[in-house]
């Protein structure tokens, strides 16, 4: 989960070290990796409705500012800092590595939002104001030995998968998806797009898989703290349903839902 | 010192989809995901728009501070990013392009005009965003904030400025 803020011009990259000695004890690994662009979504509801083709603003003169990874000992959870974002993360690592819960990354996401802010106060380097949250899901399904992609899509999202295969030329040798929805507040406002994928993948181990990933995306509901809190806990809950209601009878005993 | 912007990225086939899944990268363990090769698209098109807009969002990245020799900010690429996107949804692919102009807080105003109407919009920061129309015709004026619905302003620009 995490929080796109306006752009900190102040924030250089010597200030991601006094930032990190804030998380160090909990967070000691570190990595560096090139910033992500700005991503907004906007509506205009008769309008294209197109996606929108990607453009890159930035000079390649200047130097920009590193988004740094600040990792766990178990290399399981891990925030990522960079001059207009802030990120919690979870992610597995070995095989019983157990997902913390929706509710407990929102909390340890609340106290970093706070501390960031503070030390951003601190060093005068501005205050955090968002303009984008959002929240993800990546799920990573391993394929039995031998099974095409498309044979796994069928497990994992049941029956409209039937409706691909052809007469002539039989099922699809591999499949992938990509669908976005407009989420919308109680007045049938957007407020951001729940967008879901699901391709095909292989691991560095080789192994092949399907992966399947959710993320709700948007303007949060006002611009601090709570705003974003809000808007995480609606998009989780757009998640959870997407999931139920895309995913076969198979996936949810994989998961273990509960119908 | 180079004014060029990342061009190889827009030199993409269009359409080419907004990254889905941008916050999440570099995450979870690394995956290769397999895309099959396609031949390249022969009949889609560039938005008119898009080229010159993005020209004029090239210069605007080089003017720096105090571009104006009055103290102005630097053009802020965060406005510029949510400008773009601002306009992927108002306008339609033969929609005119907006003049642009720097303004001194580190934003952009972008005007449409002819000869019945004319349209300033000016993006102070991302979701922030002031709207005036002026009819030529009738003199009429109006003016109006908005963030992230922008229904209003595609409907004119779509009405007035598209070939």
């Amino acid at each position: 989960m995490g929080v796109q803020f306006n752009s900190l011009d102040r924030l250089l990259a010597p200030h991601l070290g006094i930032i990190w000695e804030e998380f160090k004890e909990q967070y000691p690994e570190t990595e560096q990796h090139p910033p992500l662009d700005p991503v907004f979504e906007t509506f205009a509801e008769k309008g294209s409705r197109m996606p929108v083709p990607s453009a890159h603003f930035e000079l390649l003169a200047t130097i920009p500012t590193p988004r740094v990874f600040f990792i766990n000992s178990a290399r399981t959870e891990l925030i990522q800092v960079q001059r207009d974002r802030f990120h919690h993360n979870w992610r597995k690592v070995g095989e019983g590595d157990a997902y913390p819960r929706f509710e407990r990354m929102l909390e340890s996401f609340e106290i970093e939002y706070r501390k960031l802010q503070e030390v951003f106060k601190r060093e005068r380097i501005g205050s955090i104001e968002p303009n984008q949250s959002e929240v993800t899901y990546i799920n990573q399904i391993l394929l039995p030995e031998g099974q095409s992609p498309f044979e796994a899509f069928e497990r994992l999202f049941g029956s409209f998968t039937k409706a691909l295969i052809l007469d002539d030329v039989g099922p699809p040798e591999d499949t992938r998806f990509l669908l976005r929805y407009i989420m919308r507040d109680e007045d049938g406002a957007p407020i951001g797009r729940l967008i879901i994928t699901a391709e095909p993948a292989w691991k560095l181990d080789g192994s092949n898989i399907v992966q399947f990933a959710l993320a709700a995306r948007g303007k949060p509901h006002s611009a601090d703290l709570a705003g974003v809190k809000s808007f995480l806990q609606s998009g989780r809950r757009h998640i959870v349903r997407a999931f139920t209601e895309l995913t076969s009878d198979e996936m949810h005993k994989i998961w273990e839902r509960k119908q | 010192m180079s004014i060029a912007l990342a061009e190889d990225v827009w030199q993409r086939p269009w359409p080419q989809p907004q990254r889905p899944l941008v916050f999440a990268d570099a995450v979870s363990e690394p995956v290769a995901v397999v895309r099959p090769m396609v031949s390249p698209q022969s009949t889609a098109s560039h938005p008119l728009w898009r080229e010159p807009t993005l020209r004029r969002f090239a210069e605007l990245l080089t003017l720096g501070r105090d571009w104006d020799r009055r103290g102005s900010a630097a053009v802020r690429s965060d406005v510029l990013a949510f400008a773009y996107s601002m306009l992927s949804q108002v306008m339609a692919p033969s929609t005119l392009p907006p003049s642009i102009v720097p303004l001194g807080h580190g934003g952009v105003q972008l005007l449409w005009t002819n000869t019945s109407v004319e349209i300033e919009v000016e993006v102070i920061r991302p979701n922030e965003i002031i709207v005036y129309e002026l009819d030529r015709v009738t003199g009429i004026e109006s003016e109006w904030s908005a963030t992230n619905e922008l229904s209003g302003l595609g409907d004119l620009l779509r009405s007035a400025f598209t070939r």
